[in-house]
C-alpha cells in the first residue's frame, strides 16, 4: 500500500512538472485576453486578428449579459487585479470609467503605432476623451444616428403629404394629433409621431434638446445645465406630444401591447412616425420589406427659427474599445484595439457580416464604422446589393448625417443624467407631477450634487483643480 | 490511550467534515458582512481605495437622499398590505384544499404550479396579464362592466398591481399551510364537535389557535422577503412610474452598481437589516400574546 501511495505520488509529480514546462514553453506566446461580444461574425473577426498575429494568443471571452451585468464584472475584474487586456465598453461610459481610474490612458500609443484621430469620426473620437484630464481611454469603433421615419400609407389615409415631414414643432404637434388614433372605448390605437423614448422612439430627447440649441453640461461636464430655458421648453413641449397621444399612461398601456421584428409598431401601423435609430433599415429590410416609408432628419430648430435656414442635428451612440488598468499586456492590447478599430478590422467584420447575412438569408446593411475610410468601402459594398431604393436612399443619409451629430455629455455623472433625463425628472413632468421647469431644477440639484462629490474626489486624489 | 487517539481522530474528521461548510460561511457570507459594515463608514467605488469618512453616509441617507424615503415607503406598503392578504388567500386555499374532495392532489399541485415559475419569467407574463389594453385582468373587469385602472402605468395603481401578482404565487405558503394543517389532532376537532360548536367556531377556536405557529412563520418570512423585494421591479418597471414601484433594494442597486457608491449603498443594506431585525424583534415580543405552542 504504501509503496503504490509513493509511486502515486511521484507520478503525480512528474505530471505537474510536465504539464508546467508545456505551460512555460506556450508562455513564449503572448497572451491576449479580450472581453468582447460573441456570435459568428465577431468570432469571424476575431479569427482574422489571430491569423494576422501569429506571435500573439488571442485568449477571447464572450461578454454575457446586460450593459449592468457586464459592468459588474469589469469593475470587479479592475477591483480585483485581475484585468482583461482589453474590453469593449459603451463610449459613452468611458468617461465614468476613466474617472474611476478602471482604464489606461492611450494618448503615447498613438504616434508609436501611427494612430491619428483624422482617420476617426471626430465625434466619435471625442466622446473617447475624458474632459476632466483630457486623455483618450479607448478606440471608437462603431457608431449610429437618429433620424425621422414616417409611414407614407398613413400619411395618405389621413390625407397628409406622404412625401414631405414638417420641420416646426407647432407643426408636428398638430401632425401627432392628426395621426394619432384611439379606439372608442379611448384606448390608443395608433401614435402619431412618437418622439418619446420608450414610447416608441429612440434617443428622441437628447437630439431634440440639440435641435433647440439646448446644452446638457458645460464644455468640461463640470456643471449640469439641464435646467437651462432650452432644455425646459423641449420638455415641454415633449410633455405637450405625449398629451397629445393621449397621455403617458395610455401610451404606455398602448406600448406594452407591442411585438417586436415583424410585429414590430413601427411596421405594423402602430406608430405613424418617429424619431429613431439607423438600424431600423436593416429591420425594415429583414421584417417588412414591402413597407412605404419616408425619412428626414431632424433639424435644428434653433437656426431655423432664426435665419429659416435647415441644418441637420442628429445623435450618436456606440462603442468602442480600451484597455482596463492594470492589463498585463498593454501592448498588444494597443495592436488590437487599432487592429478592429482599423480598416483591417472592420473590412473582416463587414466581410463575416456580409457572409453570415447571406447564409441566413437575411439581407445586409451597413452598420456606421469610426474609421471614415472603412465607411466609404461599406457603402460600396451595400451598392452591390441593394435592398430596395428607400432603404438605400435611407442608410445613404444616415452616413451623410455624421458631420452633424452630438454625442452625449462625457462625464462620471452620465448615468445619473441619462436617469433623469430619461426617467425620473421627464416621468415627473409627463405625469404632470411637476412642471417641466420644476422636474428640471429638481434634476439638475441632484446631478450637480453627484458632480461636485465625483470632482472633490477627483481633484484630492489627482492633485489637478477643475474649477 | 487507544481510546484517546481514536477520539483524536474523530475530532480531526469532525472538523475537517464541516470545513468547507464553515469555509464557504466565512468567507462568502461573513466576510461580506462584515466588509460591508467597515464599507458604510467609507467613501467607496470599487476600484479606488476606499475613504473613512464617518458616520457621513447614515447622515445622507437620513437628511440628503429623499428618495430613499419614497423607496422605504413602497417597500412598506408592499409589506403592510401585501403580506396579510397573502396569508388570508393562502390560509383559506389551504383551508379548502384541505377538504377530503375527489382529485384534491390534482388541485394542490394546480395552486402550487405558479410557485415553480421563476421570478423573471413570471414577471414577463404579468406584464400582459396586467396591461390594461389587451390584458387577461382588465378584460375579466370588463366583462362585469368595470373599466380596469391603468396597473403598471399607473403611479397609483403600481404597486397594487406588483401585490396582486404576488398573490398568483401563494402556493408556497398554501403548502405550509397545509402542513400545519394536517398536524392539528383531530381529537380536538371531535371534542368541539360533540361540545356543540359550529364549523366557523371550530375553526376560531381549534383551527386557528394549533396554526398560529405557522401563520407566525408565514408572516415572519413573508415580511423578510418583502422587504428585499427587487425583481419585478427590475424587469417590469425600472422603478417607475413615477418611482412608484422604486423599493429599497432596487434604490440600493442603482446606487451601488450604477453610481459606484458602493459605501452608500453597503450603509443602507445595514439601515435594512436594522429595519428587519427591528420588525423581527417586535413580531417576536408579540408573539406569546397570540400564538399558541402545544408544549406550553
Amino acid at each position: 500500500m504504501r509503496e503504490y501511495l509513493k509511486l502515486l505520488t511521484v507520478g503525480m509529480l512528474c505530471i505537474i512538472l510536465l504539464a508546467s514546462q508545456v505551460i512555460v514553453s506556450s508562455a513564449a506566446k503572448r497572451t491576449l485576453e479580450v472581453w468582447a461580444p460573441g456570435g459568428k461574425v465577431w468570432e469571424d473577426t476575431y479569427q482574422e486578428f489571430q491569423k494576422t498575429h501569429p506571435d500573439i494568443e488571442l485568449k477571447f471571452v464572450p461578454l454575457t449579459g446586460g450593459f449592468d451585468e457586464r459592468k459588474q464584472k469589469l469593475l470587479s475584474a479592475v477591483a480585483g487585479g485581475v484585468p482583461p487586456d482589453v474590453m469593449w465598453v459603451d463610449r459613452f461610459e468611458v468617461s465614468q470609467w476613466a474617472a474611476f481610474d478602471t482604464l489606461t490612458p492611450i494618448n503615447k500609443y498613438l504616434p508609436k503605432y501611427k494612430v491619428s484621430s483624422s482617420q476617426y469620426i471626430k465625434q466619435t473620437w471625442d466622446e473617447a476623451i475624458f474632459p476632466w484630464d483630457n486623455q483618450l481611454y479607448a478606440l471608437p469603433w462603431q457608431t449610429d444616428d437618429r433620424l425621422i421615419f414616417w409611414n407614407k400609407d398613413i400619411f395618405k389615409e389621413v390625407g397628409l403629404n406622404p412625401d414631405k415631414f414638417p420641420v416646426t414643432w407647432e407643426e408636428q404637434l398638430e401632425l401627432n394629433k392628426k395621426l394619432t388614433k384611439f379606439d372608442d372605448k379611448g384606448n390608443v390605437t395608433r401614435i402619431g409621431f412618437a418622439v418619446v423614448e420608450g414610447l416608441g422612439a429612440n434617443g428622441g430627447e437628447w437630439v431634440l434638446g440639440w435641435a433647440n440649441g439646448g446644452e446638457y453640461m458645460t464644455a468640461r461636464s463640470t456643471k449640469a445645465t439641464l435646467n437651462s430655458p432650452k432644455l425646459v421648453e423641449t420638455l415641454d413641449w415633449l410633455v405637450k406630444m405625449t398629451d397629445a397621444s393621449g397621455g403617458v399612461e395610455k401610451a404606455a398601456a398602448f406600448q406594452g401591447t407591442w411585438g417586436s421584428e415583424v410585429q414590430a409598431p413601427f411596421f405594423v401601423g402602430k406608430i405613424a412616425a418617429m424619431i429613431n435609430g439607423n438600424w431600423t433599415f436593416e429591420s425594415i429590410a429583414r421584417y417588412a420589406p414591402s413597407l412605404n416609408f419616408g425619412i428626414a432628419p431632424i433639424y435644428r430648430r434653433d437656426i431655423y427659427k432664426k435665419e429659416g435656414k435647415l441644418v441637420p442635428i442628429t445623435f450618436s451612440g456606440g462603442h468602442a474599445f480600451a484597455i482596463p488598468k492594470g492589463a498585463k499586456n498593454p501592448d498588444d492590447a494597443f495592436e488590437f484595439i487599432k487592429w478592429i478599430t482599423g480598416i483591417e478590422g472592420t473590412r473582416a467584420y463587414r466581410k463575416a457580416s456580409i457572409e453570415f447575412s447571406k447564409s441566413m438569408n437575411r439581407p445586409w446593411a451597413p452598420i456606421i464604422f469610426a474609421y471614415q475610410s472603412s465607411n466609404k468601402e461599406s457603402l460600396e459594398a451595400f451598392a452591390e446589393q441593394p435592398v430596395s431604393q428607400a432603404i438605400n436612399a435611407g442608410v445613404k443619409l444616415a452616413f451623410d448625417l455624421m458631420p452633424y451629430t452630438r454625442f452625449r455629455d462625457r462625464s462620471p455623472a452620465a448615468l445619473l443624467m441619462q436617469r433623469e433625463f430619461l426617467g425620473h425628472a421627464r416621468d415627473e413632468a409627463l405625469y404632470h407631477k411637476k412642471t417641466p421647469k420644476q422636474a428640471l431644477d429638481d434634476a439638475t440639484k441632484t446631478i450637480q450634487a453627484e458632480l461636485d462629490r465625483l470632482i472633490d474626489e477627483w481633484e484630492q486624489r489627482t492633485g489637478k483643480k477643475l474649477r | 490511550m487507544v481510546k484517546f487517539r481514536r477520539n483524536k481522530e474523530e475530532i480531526i474528521t469532525a472538523y475537517l467534515c464541516v470545513l468547507p461548510w464553515s469555509l464557504g460561511l466565512s468567507i462568502f457570507i461573513i466576510g461580506p458582512i462584515i466588509a460591508s459594515l467597515t464599507f458604510s463608514f467609507m467613501d467607496y467605488s470599487v476600484v479606488l481605495p476606499p475613504k473613512f469618512i464617518g458616520l457621513a453616509n447614515y447622515r445622507k441617507m437620513l437628511f440628503g437622499d429623499p428618495l430613499l424615503w419614497k423607496s422605504l415607503y413602497n417597500t412598506l406598503y408592499m409589506t403592510v398590505i401585501g403580506v396579510p392578504l397573502n396569508i388570508v388567500l393562502s390560509l383559506s386555499v389551504a383551508l379548502l384544499l384541505n377538504q377530503k374532495v375527489k382529485g384534491e392532489a390534482f388541485f394542490r399541485t394546480i395552486f402550487y404550479l405558479p410557485s415553480v415559475v421563476p421570478q423573471v419569467a413570471m414577471s414577463l407574463l404579468w406584464m400582459w396579464i396586467l396591461n390594461p389594453q389587451v390584458g387577461l385582468v382588465n378584460y375579466i373587469l370588463s366583462l362585469f362592466g368595470i373599466k380596469g385602472p391603468m396597473w403598471l402605468a399607473s403611479e397609483q395603481w403600481a404597486k397594487p398591481a406588483f401585490i396582486l401578482m404576488g398573490l398568483w404565487g401563494i402556493g408556497g405558503n398554501m403548502v405550509i399551510f397545509l402542513a400545519g394543517l394536517q398536524n392539528v389532532p383531530q381529537h380536538l376537532y371531535d371534542a368541539a364537535t360533540v361540545d356543540g360548536a359550529n364549523i366557523w367556531q371550530r375553526f376560531r377556536y381549534v383551527t386557528l389557535p394549533m396554526l398560529s405557529p405557522t401563520i407566525f412563520f408565514v408572516l415572519v418570512m413573508g415580511i423578510i422577503g418583502t422587504l428585499q423585494i427587487f425583481t419585478q421591479a427590475y424587469i417590469m418597471t425600472a422603478g417607475g412610474p413615477m418611482d412608484a414601484t422604486l423599493f429599497y433594494v432596487y434604490h440600493l442597486f442603482n446606487k451601488a452598481f450604477r453610481d459606484f457608491h458602493m459605501g452608500y449603498a453597503s450603509a443602507m443594506a445595514w439601515f435594512l437589516f436594522i429595519i428587519i431585525f427591528a420588525a423581527t424583534m417586535l413580531n417576536l415580543k408579540l408573539a406569546p400574546k397570540w400564538v399558541y405552542y402545544e408544549t406550553e
